[in-house]
């Protein structure tokens, strides 16, 4: 028992080393960095939002649940896809036909917002348009 | 054991410590009877969990399969594509009936390793949609330090199974070390190397993390909230707090007067999460519930029955002359200097008691008691008598 949790410790270190020279974690119990750091530290956050076109007015769609997709799901899951420049755009078409299905094409802007202000005003944000997919 | 060179600093510190073997197979009682009830309700969680993955498999069959993405090179080897039910059903099956057998208390290695690995598959499945979550890994993790925790049975070695109980906590708890070690390096970075931000102690940064969170969900933060992000001070104090508590998680069953401090702590600490900034953890708090839950309150007099009792307790002197005295049937616990004072606050059940095993601790207090204190020369005699004393109680026990 002592052996396996020294062992799950070095693979943790281990997996710390190859995540940061870019072989991807080898252990899949991660190294535990989460929140080294406030979120929005800087004072200015961002996030990803699809839009569709809805009786010629583009349609902010709100955060929610949907099907089997979960909030966070569909947070994780855009900022993946945008990240991938090789498949990136297919499958993001994929995604957002099936949680807006028959509503495309779909805008994908980034939001990008100062905390203090959005606390006063959930409007005061900007955008950024990430990509367009048909 | 102590080296002897601390030993000997030890003693001129006026601290000396004979823990008795009734006294050590109490701890053992302690972490036997503990983990036992958590045991029997993990597995019922575990149950729960695998009906549960039979709706997240139903779920997520209805995602288009090119979505379907498999993150790592262990995941593209064991489930490349999206499972076939009847591979998924059959694990999630195989994985019921080997908790079944150990929550007969007939489980084995054999069993639990295949319940430790379906569990470790059928997680896989969720995590393969572009993003990996933390929310699970202690689940799979303490299905896989259950493997190395025999089962209780009549005639098992107590001190084996309590060995092996220990160091599954420890397992657990070390990865609350870990993140709070990378917290408190990014804490150093902060004011060193990468000044750009605020830092965790900063008293907007829980407000901020928290306008953050809620906004990922498109969610406002309500005026209550604001306002209880804006108390002065308590912010910072709470971050240090919980940073602190979490990179000393490591000590859980080394230091078991802390046992629940770090248990609680963490729950409170995840529970708080979840509910103020959209960090939501629910498996967790609920493993560390159930491990950390103080069933020896509930089941006092059953637990009781176990335990070496303890039959006078003598407390005498005070600062580095103190000396503490168990009495149980055969032997006698003996502790000197501060020592004494925290395993009689111990006793006492002072709330703050725990508090005063944080290694290190005794030393620093006993220095200043040293330089800043009634100055007795008397302490290392007695010492060396108790020693006397003690070796005497062994060669007759």
């Amino acid at each position: 028992m002592k052996y396996l949790v020294g062992i799950s410790i070095i693979l943790s270190m281990v997996s710390w080393y190859t995540a940061r020279i870019g072989l991807g974690e080898l252990y899949p119990f991660f190294y535990y960095k989460l929140y080294s750091q406030p979120s929005a530290s800087k004072g200015f956050d961002e996030n990803l939002r699809v839009y569709t076109m809805q009786n010629t007015i583009l349609t902010r769609k709100p955060m929610e649940d949907i099907h089997s997709f979960s909030k966070d799901d569909i947070m994780y899951s855009l900022s993946y896809h945008v990240q991938d420049t090789l498949q990136g755009k297919q499958k993001l078409a994929q995604l957002l036909h099936y949680l807006y299905p028959d509503q495309g094409p779909y805008w994908i802007y980034k939001e990008t917002f100062s905390i203090k202000e959005i606390l006063k005003n959930a409007e005061r944000y900007d955008t950024i348009l990430v990509a367009k997919i048909q | 054991m102590t080296p002897f060179w601390l030993q000997k600093f030890n003693s001129r510190l006026g601290l000396f410590r004979f823990q008795s073997v009734e006294s050590i197979e109490n701890e053992s009682v302690f972490l036997n009877f503990t983990f036992t009830y958590a045991e029997k309700l993990f597995r019922w969680l575990v149950l729960f969990w695998l009906i549960y993955q039979l709706g997240i498999y139903i779920s997520l069959s209805t995602r288009p399969v090119e979505l379907f993405i498999p993150m790592n090179w262990i995941s593209r080897l064991v489930m490349p594509t999206f499972p076939a039910s009847g591979i998924y059903i059959g694990i999630v099956l195989l994985a019921a009936i080997c908790n079944i057998i150990s929550m007969f208390g007939r489980g084995n290695i054999a069993t639990k390793s295949m319940l430790a690995i379906s569990v470790w598959y059928l997680n896989i499945l969720t995590w393969s949609y572009g993003h990996f979550s933390h929310s699970g890994h202690l689940f799979v993790l303490t299905n896989l330090f259950l493997v190395f925790v025999p089962a209780e049975r009549k005639g098992s070695n107590l001190a084996d199974r309590a060995g092996a109980i220990r160091w599954m906590y420890i397992g657990l708890m070390v990865t609350y070390s870990m993140a709070g070690f990378w917290k408190m390096l990014g804490l150093i970075a902060r004011f060193t190397v990468s000044r750009e931000g605020i830092s965790w102690l900063n008293p907007d940064a829980a407000l901020y993390n928290a306008v953050s969170g809620f906004r990922s969900w498109d969610l406002p933060l309500d005026n209550w909230m604001i306002h209880l992000f804006t108390i002065p001070y308590i912010w910072p104090v709470l971050v240090a707090a919980i940073f602190f508590i979490q990179l000393i998680s490591v000590l859980v069953t080394i230091r078991i007067p802390l046992f629940y401090w770090i248990g609680f702590s963490t729950v409170a600490f995840h529970i708080f999460n979840t509910v103020f900034m959209k960090i939501e953890f629910i498996l967790a708090p609920l493993i560390l519930l159930i491990l950390f839950f103080p069933y020896h309150l509930l089941l006092g007099s059953l637990y009781r029955l176990q335990l070496n009792p303890v039959r006078e307790y003598t407390y005498s002197g005070n600062g580095l002359t103190a000396m503490y005295i168990r009495q149980y049937n055969n032997q006698k616990d003996v502790y000197t200097g501060f020592y004494a004072l925290r395993e009689r606050y111990l006793d006492e059940k002072k709330w703050f008691a725990g508090w005063f095993y944080l290694p290190g601790l005794s030393i620093l207090v006993s220095l200043v008691w040293k330089l800043f204190g009634q100055k007795n020369k008397e302490t290392s005699v007695e010492i060396s008598l108790l020693k006397q004393f003690v070796n005497n109680q062994q060669v007759k026990g």
